[in-house]
């Protein structure tokens, strides 16, 4: 069992070349990816290539816990060397390996995976292989950075969401790992160097106004203007598009909810 | 550095962080804080782009972003003119007047309830929230005042220990005027209990009516401004009767107002009006509110308010009736 409480999210100390990182991407052609089966719960385009699957199942993209022990490396990996080199560096069983790529504007809405975890013998690691300032990595009510060439294990059986709201891709490898003593140590071992939490927990996964608010006193006339407004369709609608306009993807949606949620804060500002 | 919160202001205060919203050039003219500020709210921009911080923020911004100078603090017993003085002060357009603002009620309750936290530290914390409120944001503007919330006589000490020398009113009236407008439409904080987090504690005989309680109320706001006028010097008693000619005479020396011909004509044009409700004209109307007095409503007065009354009101005609020159 293990000997302490493992946070929500958690920077194993495993370092990797951003370099190779990026060459293997390279080889990944467009049309190996996929988009991921479970639309109801991401906007936009997020897909994964399988680079271990069970051989000839049409959802290898899809980490199935019950598939048992028929994992098998995909001919992608063949033109993947580095990508092999770690694979091979992990001294525990691999199950499903996938790239999956979070393309700009979309975002994975807040869920849980409950049977993914410590309690069923299984651990997700997180290979950042690119990624960009204005990504979005919420678990657990905490907000995390995480670099290209970090490994991170999370525990996504606790509420999660990613945002790209950059102009470019991000990408991770993504590890389903069995756990044995190898990868229990790996977790166990030291943190004095993690990096850690960016905000308090219990807030509700929402759109960071902050970097809005920086754009916007940038350009005092936009923000004249949109001050002005009284329609918040309108508000939401011009918002969304002078960010765009900066390079910064948020939907209309994900405002709209913002903006109800001010509302409603506003509203019960005297309630104890 | 861009200044993030240039033309924001403490909405609201809770759980010791500030909730900060965008006001740019709008004025506080409406007859309440809490109105302009309901209506800054309610904009789109504000539901989702409010910021909030830490006092720390508010500590740190009032040392680099001292606000206009406070030039007048107005004190009262409720419906006896202080939104018609306000209003009438609101009509300057190089005044910024802030009318029963809330986070400042809040603050004060928070300092009420921790008889623990260092006085000066809290005097220090009402400087610095009074200074993000009183921004200078349009270049005319060069002076601040605030009329408090009426129970915040409780508090003078606090606020003139964060203001010291600050000229400072406390209007009133006949308090069977008051009670019957009480009557008519009764304001919040006559519900027992409301104020107790200022310090407002009645006895335990005192029955659970709005009427009877803020009857009792009123009078420790009554004797709570008569112990001011005995403690400090910078107060001046306004009764009801002498407004609205005392805005332009004794108000306005007492609050160093220079009235210019064309502020002169601004305040006047304000203060015809009804101050809570601009589309009827301001009519001096103790007769008809005497005539509506009960046998309750005169019983409760001289329990609990003429005396105080009668006491302020002796102070109040010692003091000069006409300021010097005028």
């Amino acid at each position: 069992m293990l000997k302490f409480a493992i946070p929500p999210a958690l920077c194993l100390p495993l370092r990797f070349e951003p370099d190779k990182l990026a060459a293997d991407l390279a080889t990944v052609q467009e049309s190996h990816w996929q988009s991921h089966f479970n639309q109801a719960i991401y906007e936009g385009d997020w897909s994964a290539v399988a680079l271990r699957a069970v051989p000839g199942s049409h959802l290898a993209i899809y980490s199935d816990p019950a598939a048992g022990q028929q994992w098998a490396d995909t001919p992608i990996l063949d033109n993947c060397p580095y990508f092999r080199e770690i694979l091979s560096s992990f001294d525990c069983p691999l199950m499903s390996v996938r790239l999956m790529r979070l393309a700009p504007g979309a975002v994975i809405k807040e869920h849980r995976d409950p049977a993914l975890g410590l309690d069923f013998g299984e651990v997700r690691l997180h290979i950042v292989v690119k990624t960009n300032p204005n990504v979005e990595c919420r678990i657990d009510g905490h907000d995390w950075r995480w670099a290209v060439g970090e490994c991170w294990y999370a525990d996504f059986s606790k509420r999660h969401s990613f945002a790209n709201r950059g102009t470019t891709d991000r990408v991770h490898l993504v590890l389903d790992c069995g756990l044995n003593d190898w990868l229990l140590t790996l977790l166990e071992g030291d943190r004095s160097s993690i990096p850690h939490y960016f905000s308090k927990p219990g807030k509700p996964a929402m759109v960071n106004t902050e970097s809005l608010r920086l754009m916007l006193m940038e350009q005092p006339e936009l923000m004249a203007e949109l001050f002005d407004m009284r329609d918040s369709a309108q508000f939401v609608t011009a918002l969304a598009q002078a960010a765009q306009n900066r390079g910064l993807a948020i939907s209309e949606s994900e405002l709209m909810a913002r903006l109800q949620q001010g509302h409603r804060e506003w509203i019960e500002r005297r309630v104890p | 550095m861009t200044d993030s919160l240039r033309d924001w202001a403490p909405f609201y205060l809770k759980h010791g962080e500030v909730h900060w919203g965008y006001v740019g050039q709008e004025r506080f003219v409406e007859p309440f804080f809490q109105d302009t500020l309901q209506k800054l709210a309610r904009r789109p921009f504000n539901q989702l782009l409010r910021q909030r911080t830490g006092l720390d923020t508010l500590i740190e911004r009032a040392s680099s972003h001292p606000g206009l100078p406070l030039q007048g603090l107005i004190f009262h017993l409720s419906r006896c003119g202080s939104t018609l003085v306000a209003q009438a002060l609101s009509a300057l357009n190089d005044s910024v007047v802030l009318s029963e603002p809330e986070p400042v009620d809040t603050l004060l309750q928070w300092l009420a309830q921790s008889p623990h936290y260092d006085p000066a530290a809290g005097h220090a914390l009402l400087r610095d929230l009074l200074a993000a409120l009183g921004q200078p944001r349009r270049p005319e503007d060069r002076r601040l005042f605030i009329k408090t919330d009426a129970w915040h006589i409780r508090h003078i000490d606090r606020l003139l220990a964060a203001f010291p020398e600050t000229p400072w009113i406390f209007l009133y009236r006949d308090p069977v005027e008051v009670l019957v407008s009480q009557s008519r439409i009764p304001g919040l904080f006559l519900i027992p209990g409301t104020l107790t987090v200022h310090g407002f504690h009645p006895p335990a005989e005192l029955p659970l009516l709005p009427l009877q309680h803020g009857a009792w109320i009123m009078g420790q706001i009554l004797q709570d401004a008569e112990e001011a006028m005995r403690k400090y010097s910078g107060g001046l008693l306004i009764n009801y009767q002498d407004l609205p000619d005392a805005l332009e005479t004794r108000i306005a020396q007492h609050l160093g107002l220079e009235l210019d011909p064309s502020g002169l004509t601004a305040m006047r044009a304000r203060y015809t009006q009804n101050a809570k409700s601009p589309n009827q004209t301001f009519n001096p109307d103790s007769d008809s509110k005497h005539a509506e007095a009960n046998d309750e409503i005169r019983a409760l007065s001289a329990q609990w308010l003429d005396a105080p009354y009668g006491r302020l009101e002796a102070i109040r005609k010692e003091q000069p009736q006409e300021p010097p020159g005028a």
